[in-house]
């Protein structure tokens, strides 16, 4: 178990959903290949890549159990974000002369979001989809907007801000229907629900390690073989991973993703109930306060996430105010301006109640203590710069008119 | 965005939060900014014949570095005559919270919050006269 809720003197950790902490099974699993199981997995004249190798292989199946499908199926990467850019571009150059039209959701990674106006740069056309005020995609929206030169759509199964699961399947099944590629990008999805490729009509689907416990820097893009999907690869040098990914393989980060995606499989039945009832006592300590905003679907959401607006109150106090906790909120800050949150945006939400937003995820180590202090600094924080805000409460009235600039 | 130790302790322990009433006649209320441009500040003080802010209390809507103003402008200018008051600055508060570019037209709004006020008060004390 990881150690974190132990040391005091360190924030509250509510930002699962950034990353997680390596488990210590999984960090265990991984030293061994660092210093003395060093072989090259590509090397077989040796025992030291003999060895090397069926780790990797091991890693491999445990990944395509996760996940229902065929370890002949997954393709090692350096995470979510370059499995991202190897079915999006891989997909669009490989089909580019059937048709140059993309379908994917204003609401994406920008991972998904940046490859996209790239492959607007190379020549395609890309269609964002809106999504309706819970987070999900519109079905019949969605139908609508696939035409005979659409040959690939992504869609995200879980959204890493307001953390709602689109209805992959059925928009799978429009999109076999139509013949056109469907590529997932589940990086927020593992341990956090069920993913079944053998049922979902999906044929690209991209995973990473450091959102469910296993280490930054290793993720696996799925290409399904039946029927067999073709991409162009984008990183070139020696032909690893069937030619679809080059580059020495990294044994003890894909022994990692391969423990934590094993203990995901064997922990997730019983990690979800009680994440759901911890996010569930921060939900009713935060909405007991006024003016709360849920940003996102209450019921289509993994269990793990509660992303909410603080009306009247500023979202820069609000942050800096809140002590010992850390969280994400509704805003990019660079060094001179600060941008509303896309995905916030898309929902609905003005600018104000999207600054004045915070992304709580919990995760494997967070305890019902945490969760009770973590309401007790809200309400203080909350209570403290509404006191202090001159349009909340009674005795505002009346001077706002009379009193002006002069 | 790093804020200096004297804006972190406005920010967090804010000095003379609150109201008077605006109707008293020895009570000066200003405000500036408004919700829409994300931040509001509402300075009042409080004067005695012989013209010595006795007291002040400030609110404010906005992120940190405008609450620490309203708390070091209600903190400086308490026990002060009215001109000293007036005399304030906003680059005296810049200096004070070493505001950073992106905050310091907070500055400028405590500065026009505090010549509302005094302002105010002055009207009222030429309406008894």
């Amino acid at each position: 178990m990881g150690a974190i809720h132990l040391m005091p003197s360190r924030p509250i950790y509510l930002d699962y959903a950034s990353t997680t902490p390596v488990d210590a099974r999984v960090a265990d699993a991984m030293l061994p290949w660092l210093t003395e199981r060093f072989g090259n997995p590509a090397s077989n004249t040796h025992s030291y890549g003999w060895e090397a190798e069926d780790a990797v292989e091991n890693a491999r199946e445990e990944v395509a159990r996760l996940i229902n499908a065929d370890a002949r199926e997954i393709v090692w990467t350096s995470g979510a974000t370059e499995s991202n850019n190897l079915a999006l571009k891989g997909a669009a150059q490989f089909h580019a002369e059937r048709g140059r039209h993309i379908v994917t959701v204003c609401t994406e990674h920008k991972a998904v979001l940046d490859t996209c106006r790239e492959l607007e740069q190379q020549g395609f056309e890309i269609s964002y989809l809106p999504v309706s005020a819970n987070g999900l995609v519109d079905p019949d929206v969605f139908a609508a907007a696939l035409r005979p030169d659409t040959i690939l759509v992504s869609v995200m199964a879980v959204n890493n801000e307001i953390g709602v699961v689109q209805d992959i399947p059925a928009l799978g099944r429009v999109c076999k229907e139509r013949g056109v590629l469907f590529h997932v990008d589940a990086a927020q999805a593992p341990g956090k629900l069920p993913i079944d490729l053998a049922a979902w009509p999906v044929d690209l689907l991209s995973l990473s390690a450091h959102k469910v416990y296993g280490p930054k820097g290793i993720g696996a893009l799925y290409v399904r073989r039946k029927p067999r999907v073709r991409l162009l690869a984008q990183i070139h040098g020696g032909g690893h991973e069937k030619g679809y990914r080059s580059g020495t393989l990294p044994t003890h980060q894909i022994v990692g993703m391969g423990e934590a995606y094993r203990l995901a499989r064997l922990e997730m039945a019983g990690e979800l109930p009680r994440i759901q009832v911890l996010r569930d006592r921060l939900w009713a300590g935060v909405s007991a306060l006024d003016e709360i905003h849920l940003n996102g679907d209450l019921q289509r959401r993994v269990p793990h996430n509660l992303n909410v607006s603080f009306g009247h109150v500023e979202g820069e106090a609000l942050l800096a105010g809140l002590r010992g906790v850390a969280v994400s909120s509704g805003s990019a800050c660079t060094s001179a301006s600060q941008e509303p949150s896309y995905v916030l945006r898309a929902i609905g939400r003005s600018n104000e109640l999207a600054y004045s937003s915070i992304r709580f995820s919990l995760g494997r180590y967070t305890t019902e203590a945490e969760i009770d202090a973590v309401v007790l600094e809200l309400q203080r924080v909350v209570g403290h710069l509404r006191n202090l805000s001159p349009l909340w409460g009674q005795e505002n009235r009346g001077v706002m008119h009379a009193h002006g600039i002069q | 965005m790093v804020y200096s130790d004297a804006l972190r302790d406005h920010f967090e322990q804010p000095r003379h939060v609150g109201a008077f009433d605006d109707g008293a006649e020895d009570v000066g209320t200003g405000m500036a900014g408004s919700a829409q441009t994300g931040g509001v500040l509402r300075m009042q003080l409080r004067v005695d014949e012989t013209g010595v802010i006795t007291d002040t209390c400030f609110k404010a809507y906005g992120p940190p570095a405008l609450i620490a103003a309203g708390s070091w402008l209600a903190e400086t200018i308490r026990g002060g005559v009215l001109e000293q008051a007036a005399a304030v600055t906003h680059k005296q508060l810049v200096s004070a919270l070493s505001l950073p570019p992106a905050r310091q037209h907070c500055a400028l709004m405590a500065e026009e919050a505090i010549q509302a006020a005094i302002q105010d008060y002055k009207d009222k004390q030429r309406i008894h006269i």
